[in-house]
């Protein structure tokens, strides 16, 4: 470097300095960086839906106990106790809402509504839920909606509530309008069966679906919450099937020689990703078929093992499971196959992987040194993370706004859905009444 | 390359130059010479550099209590023992027209304090002091004039009569400051770390949630510490994230800023990234 040049480079370090140094004191105001905010959940009021009748004080609370529920079990919120409220019903039916009992209890949301049932005593009688979210820092209304349903779904209503609330206050899309489905195990004498069943988020609305002959594993939803595939081996080979849930209807999706398993949904709910062993001596490789008009399409060549493919919510690539490194670990192609490339790299084996809906992450379960956890990874491959470890974590799967993620843990014999929030806190039992294991959670119901 | 190296040299030389003489002065001006001024505080030290500076004469004092009525024409001198234990602060006293009428203060609290302290050792010199105080004026303009050793008793007194000195320097300081509008300086630091806690805690942030950018909201304060108006400069591009900051700073209002500061924290910008 000539002496010109370094004088040159020194002279632009100056500017640059200076510059930054005249910027530091031509700003007036003074600058706070926040850098440490109160990560505690959200103190939050939902206050029991108001009503004129007994019957519609009843079901008023039972809708606002599945939102507090809800939000709660998200651990993004403290829903106070309805005891420590300030402000009582008949104040609140006289003078409208007082902010400022609401802000002596720290509610920085307050949820007040009303219900009206239509046609008490009918055969369909119908309920109309309105309700309104208040800001009791800012003194006005953030949010203010109305339902009109059958009164038999006084639970979704709670559900849709819950979700118009979460949104509003957190920004995510909500995730309590929607269902799980798993395979329960049930203890049959000495013997456990296993069944399809389905439930709500929170585990309400109880269904099995299949009787337990057959064993079923693998269940996942399609986009619209109307099918779902699952692998089972009801004709003694392991097939796909597709269930129709409005009809009850169920077809196998291709009775292709070898093992069918580990089945997936585009997010355009056309296409179905799979692993087949077909024709290539028991070697599995990943399909894609189109479920219209049923033509495979292969997306793997490989001599390793590949399966478990999961697509991205944009439908563009595909994460899979595969042991052609050596060892299971994970890998990303294009839709149609092209383009492969490696995704972790860290110690351990790499299973199960599942693309979140945000599209920012993928899930994946980990085994090293005789140990299971669930962990995320982001697409590009560069941040491993791990969210929870036990003995048996499996299965994971997503919430359809990305933000929890479900998954089977094994304890002794018995295994149980847990949820956890991708920030890795958060971690509890999904209520269920038999084990459970293999979880899908569907997307948001519209 | 030897020009390279030369002008790398002289250029560091400028650099230490500069860092050297003129950043203490830039940025730590008047926080050092407060801090020094403690030291002196302790009473033993306070005895032993009387002692050294008049040290036959405390003697003198003692033996012979009746010599009080030469006190007042000495005492405007006491005023100085001070300045010279801590040189620097008077030498910036001088720049600031108000200082003048701080130190007259200043000596009226002595004065006020000194007879108390005397009358427990000798109440009779009382009458004495109570004229010097009349004097006010005449005693400030001879200790501009000259400075002479110390001889009285209340040496004690006069020595921590320094620390009115400082009092009234620090707030003069503050003044000028508001007047200035200088950027944050350290004792403000301190201040700003207090407001950061208190908004923060204050602020309910869903953890883990996506944004697209740096939040920035732009805050003016009223004296008492109210919000006058709140802005959001650059949103994050959540406006649930947005108000939910907003909402923090309804709920830590009024905040807790310095009355004396106000003009620098009337505006304030809270920045978020993560």
């Amino acid at each position: 470097m000539t002496g010109y040049k370094m004088f040159k480079k020194i002279q632009q370090i100056f500017v640059v300095a200076s510059v930054l140094l005249a910027s530091l004191n031509a700003d007036a105001a003074v600058r706070i960086n926040l850098t440490d905010p109160n990560a505690d959940p959200l103190p939050t009021a939902i206050v029991p839906f108001d009503g004129e009748s007994s019957d519609e004080q009843n079901v008023g609370l039972k809708i606002r106990n599945i939102i507090a529920d809800n939000l709660h079990n998200s651990g993004l919120f403290n829903v106070l106790d309805p005891k420590a409220h300030l402000q009582s019903r008949q104040s609140m039916r006289t003078s409208g809402i007082l902010f400022n009992e609401w802000r002596l209890i720290n509610a920085q949301a307050v949820m007040t509504g009303h219900i009206v049932i239509l046609g008490m005593g009918t055969a369909n009688p119908k309920a109309q839920v309105e309700f309104k979210l208040y800001d009791p820092y800012a003194e006005r209304d953030i949010l203010a909606k109305s339902y009109t349903a059958d009164l038999k779904f006084w639970r979704h209503i709670g559900h849709r509530i819950s979700d118009d609330i979460y949104t509003k206050l957190t920004g995510e899309g909500g995730y309590f309008t929607s269902r799980i489905v798993h395979i329960a195990e049930e203890k049959r004498g000495d013997r456990k069966v296993k069944k399809l069943c389905v439930m709500d988020q929170d585990g309400g609305n109880y269904q099995c679906l299949t009787d337990g002959n057959h064993l079923v594993l693998t269940p996942r939803f399609n986009p619209n919450v109307q099918k779902i595939v699952y692998m089972s081996y009801a004709n003694g080979f392991p097939r796909l099937y597709l269930l129709d849930l409005p009809t009850g209807k169920q077809e196998i999706v291709g009775d292709f020689e070898g093992l069918n398993s580990s089945p997936r949904f585009s997010p355009d709910g056309k296409k179905l990703v799979m692993t087949l062993t077909k024709g290539h001596a028991g070697n599995p490789e990943v399909y894609s078929m189109d479920i219209e008009t049923k033509k495979l399409k292969r997306l793997t060549f490989h001599r390793g093992i590949d399966t478990s493919p999961s697509f991205s919510p944009d439908g563009k690539k595909i994460v899979f499971n595969s042991n052609r490194g050596g060892k299971p670990a994970l890998y990303v192609m294009d839709a149609d196959g092209n383009r492969v490339k490696r995704l972790t790299y860290a110690q351990g084996r790499h299973y199960a992987p599942v693309w979140s809906p945000r599209g920012d992450l993928i899930a994946f379960v980990k085994e090293y040194q005789g140990r299971f956890s669930i962990n995320v990874v982001d697409p590009e491959g560069e941040e491993v993370r791990q969210l929870t470890e036990s003995f048996m974590d499996e299965s994971p799967t997503w919430s359809p706004n990305g933000r929890v993620v479900i998954f089977a843990r094994q304890m002794g014999d018995s295994t149980k859905l847990y949820t956890i929030d991708l920030t890795g806190y958060n971690e509890r039992m999904l209520k269920t009444p038999m084990d459970a294991s293999d979880p899908a959670w569907s997307p948001l119901l519209k | 390359m030897r020009k390279g190296l030369l002008i790398s040299f002289f250029l560091h030389v400028f650099v230490f130059f500069f860092m050297i003489v003129s950043v203490p002065e830039n940025f730590f001006p008047k926080d050092q010479v407060q801090t020094i001024s403690i030291k002196l505080v302790a009473a033993k030290n306070v005895k032993k550099t009387t002692e050294k500076k008049a040290p036959q004469k405390v003697k003198t004092q003692q033996s012979a209590a009746p010599k009080e009525a030469p006190k007042p024409k000495k005492k405007p001198k006491p005023k100085k023992k001070p300045k010279k234990k801590a040189p620097t602060v008077v030498k910036e006293i001088p720049k600031k027209k108000q200082k003048p009428k701080k130190t007259i203060q200043a000596a009226e609290k002595e004065k006020k304090q000194e007879p108390e302290k005397v009358a427990e050792k000798k109440p009779e010199p009382r009458p004495a002091k109570l004229d010097k105080t009349k004097n006010k004026k005449n005693i400030v303009q001879d200790s501009s004039k000259d400075a002479v050793p110390v001889e009285d008793p209340e040496d004690f007194l006069k020595a921590l009569s320094f620390i009115e000195d400082l009092k009234a320097e620090q707030s003069a300081m503050f003044e000028g400051e508001e007047t200035e509008k200088t950027t944050v300086n350290v004792a403000e630091q301190a201040e700003l770390a207090v407001l950061k806690k208190h908004i923060e805690r204050n602020w309910y942030k869903t953890p883990g949630t996506k944004f697209t950018n740096p939040l920035l909201l732009r805050l003016s304060i009223n004296r008492d510490g109210t919000l006058s108006s709140m802005e959001v400069v650059e949103s994050s591009g959540s406006l649930s994230l947005d108000n939910s900051l907003k909402r923090a700073v309804r709920k830590a209002a009024p905040l807790p800023i310095p009355s004396d500061k106000y003009d620098t924290f009337k505006e304030i910008e809270l920045y978020w990234n993560g």
